[in-house]
C-alpha cells in the first residue's frame, strides 16, 4: 500500500513539473505575441497619428506581458538617456532570439525606415513565435511521455 | 529678480543640449547668461553664444562642434522622431518644449518645388525667447482711447523686441488692463514664436482669453480665426507677403482690431516699401509703435499713422 502511494506521488510530481514547465513556455509565447502586436501598434501610431516614438512607446506600457519593457525604455529616456540607448539597456535581459530581433530596431527618425523596421520586427517575432510553438508542442509530447514512462517504471519497480 | 529669471531661462534652454555643451555653457558668468540671446552650433566651429555686443565662445578651449553632434541634437529635439517634425524642419526650425525655437541649416530636401525637409544639418541656432512682463502696459495706456484700441503696427529692426512687446500686449489685452475688461484675442502664430505652443499648451503667457492657431500661414489663419473664434483683437507676427496684407484688409472690414509686427526701423521706412505702402493706404492700422534701442535700453514711441 505504502509503495503504491509512493509511486503515485512520484507520478503526480512528474506531472506537476511538466505542467510548471509548460506554463513557463506558454508565458514565453504570450510575451513574444504581445511584443509583436506592440510593434505593429507602434507602426500604426506613427503612420496614422504621427506620434513621436516616445509617445508611441508610452502607449504600449499598459500591455499585460511586454508593458514592462516599454516602461523601462520610457523611464530611461525621461531620465536623460538617449532613446536607442534606453532601448538597448531594456532589451538586455531578454531571450537571445527576441533580443536579436529587437536589436535591429535602430530608432532613427526616418519614417519609412522606421515603419519598415517595425513591421519586419513584428513579422519576425510572429515567425519566431510560430516556430517556438511547434518546438514546444513536440517537446511537450516527449516530456509528457517521458514523465509518464518514468513514473510507471518507478511504480513497476516499487510494487 | 529680472536677471534671476533670465538666467533660469538660459539654463532651461541649455538643458536642450547634450551634457558636454551644457558644461561649456556653465563657464559663462550669470550676467552673460542673462544677456544671452542665442546659442549657436556650427559644424567644424566652436559653439558660440550671441550677446548684444556680438558672438563669443564660452571658453577658448571649447570643443569643436561636429556634424554628428548636430545630428544628435536634431534627434534629441525631435524625440528621435524627425518624421513628426518634417514640416517644421522644412521651414528651417524646430519648436521645443519651453517655447524655445531652434533654427537649422543644412541641405534642403526638395519635393515638388518646396523644401520638404533638411538633411546633413550644418548649423543650429537656439534662440532664447524671453517674456518681459509689464513692458506693454504703459504703451497700451498711451495708445488706447478709453476702452478703444485701434489697429497697431509694431516696428523695429531685427532683434528689436517686436515679438516680446506683441506677446505682452496680447497678454495685457487678454487678461484685461487695470480697470478694463478682458478682450477675446485670436493669435495667428505662424512661426510659433509668440505663444510657443507645445502639445497644445502655450509655453509663454499670452493671457487667459487668447486662442492660438499656430503653424498656419497668416493668409489662411486670419479667416479661420475670424470664422471660428469671433475675436475682438487679432494678433500676428511679421507681415511679409501680399497674401497676408490681403487677408488683413478683409478682416479689418469685420470690425476686429489688428495687432501686427513688421521689420522696419520707423514709419518712414515703412512708407518707402511698396508692399507696406499699400497696407498704410488701406488704413487698417491707425497707430505704430516704433521700438528704438538707445544706451542699451528700449524706447517705445507711439506714432499716428492716419
Amino acid at each position: 500500500m505504502i509503495k503504491s502511494v509512493g509511486a503515485l506521488l512520484i507520478l503526480s510530481s512528474s506531472l506537476l513539473l511538466c505542467r510548471e514547465r509548460f506554463s513557463r513556455q506558454r508565458q514565453k509565447l504570450l510575451y513574444i505575441e504581445d511584443l509583436a502586436q506592440a510593434l505593429s501598434d507602434m507602426a500604426s501610431a506613427v503612420r496614422f497619428s504621427g506620434l513621436t516614438l516616445p509617445d508611441a512607446m508610452a502607449q504600449q506600457q499598459i500591455r499585460l506581458w511586454c508593458g514592462g519593457l516599454f516602461t523601462a525604455v520610457c523611464q530611461g529616456y525621461e531620465q536623460g538617456t538617449s532613446l536607442p540607448e534606453s532601448w538597448r539597456e531594456a532589451i538586455e535581459g531578454l531571450d537571445w532570439e527576441v533580443k536579436r530581433v529587437l536589436q535591429t530596431l535602430s530608432w532613427q527618425g526616418d519614417r519609412e525606415k522606421l515603419l519598415g523596421e517595425l513591421q519586419r520586427g513584428a513579422e519576425t517575432l510572429r515567425e519566431t513565435e510560430e516556430r517556438w510553438r511547434e518546438v514546444m508542442r513536440s517537446q511537450r509530447k516527449v516530456q509528457l511521455a517521458g514523465a509518464l514512462s518514468l513514473g510507471l517504471l518507478l511504480m513497476i519497480l516499487l510494487i | 529678480m529680472e536677471q534671476h529669471s533670465a538666467v533660469a531661462r538660459f539654463r532651461q534652454a541649455a538643458e536642450l543640449l547634450e551634457g558636454k555643451w551644457q558644461r561649456e555653457l556653465r563657464r559663462l558668468s550669470e550676467e552673460q547668461m542673462a544677456r544671452c540671446e542665442e546659442i549657436r552650433l556650427r559644424a567644424g566651429r566652436q559653439m558660440t553664444v550671441l550677446l548684444p555686443e556680438g558672438e563669443m565662445a564660452p571658453d577658448a578651449d571649447s570643443p569643436v562642434v561636429t556634424h554628428q553632434d548636430l545630428e544628435r541634437l536634431c534627434d534629441m529635439l525631435t524625440a528621435y522622431s524627425r518624421y513628426a517634425s518634417a514640416d517644421a524642419m522644412g521651414r528651417g526650425y524646430l519648436q521645443t518644449k519651453g517655447g524655445f525655437r531652434v533654427g537649422l541649416c543644412g541641405t534642403a530636401v526638395l519635393r515638388e518645388g518646396s523644401v520638404a525637409n533638411l538633411r546633413d544639418i550644418s548649423s543650429a541656432s537656439l534662440r532664447i525667447g524671453r517674456e518681459v512682463r509689464g513692458v506693454a502696459a504703459p504703451v497700451l495706456r498711451e495708445m488706447m482711447d478709453g476702452d478703444l484700441l485701434g489697429g497697431t503696427l509694431l516696428l523695429s529692426g531685427p532683434g528689436g523686441g517686436k515679438t516680446t512687446l506683441l506677446r505682452d500686449m496680447i497678454r495685457c489685452l487678454s487678461d484685461g488692463l487695470e480697470g478694463q475688461k478682458p478682450m477675446r484675442v485670436a493669435l495667428a502664430d505662424e512661426r510659433g514664436e509668440i505663444a510657443a505652443m507645445y502639445q497644445g499648451l502655450p509655453q509663454l503667457d499670452v493671457g487667459a482669453h487668447t486662442d492660438v492657431l499656430d503653424g498656419c500661414p497668416k493668409a489662411m489663419a486670419i479667416p479661420m480665426l475670424l470664422r471660428s473664434m469671433n475675436p475682438q483683437v487679432l494678433a500676428m507676427d511679421e507681415i511679409t507677403e501680399t497674401e497676408d496684407i490681403r487677408a488683413i484688409v478683409s478682416a479689418a472690414n469685420c470690425g476686429v482690431t489688428m495687432l501686427a509686427t513688421i521689420h522696419a526701423a520707423d514709419v518712414a521706412e515703412l512708407q518707402r516699401k511698396p508692399l507696406f505702402r499699400r497696407l498704410l493706404q488701406a488704413k487698417v492700422f491707425t497707430k505704430a509703435v516704433v521700438i528704438q534701442r538707445r544706451e542699451g535700453r528700449r524706447h517705445y514711441l507711439v506714432e499716428d499713422l492716419a
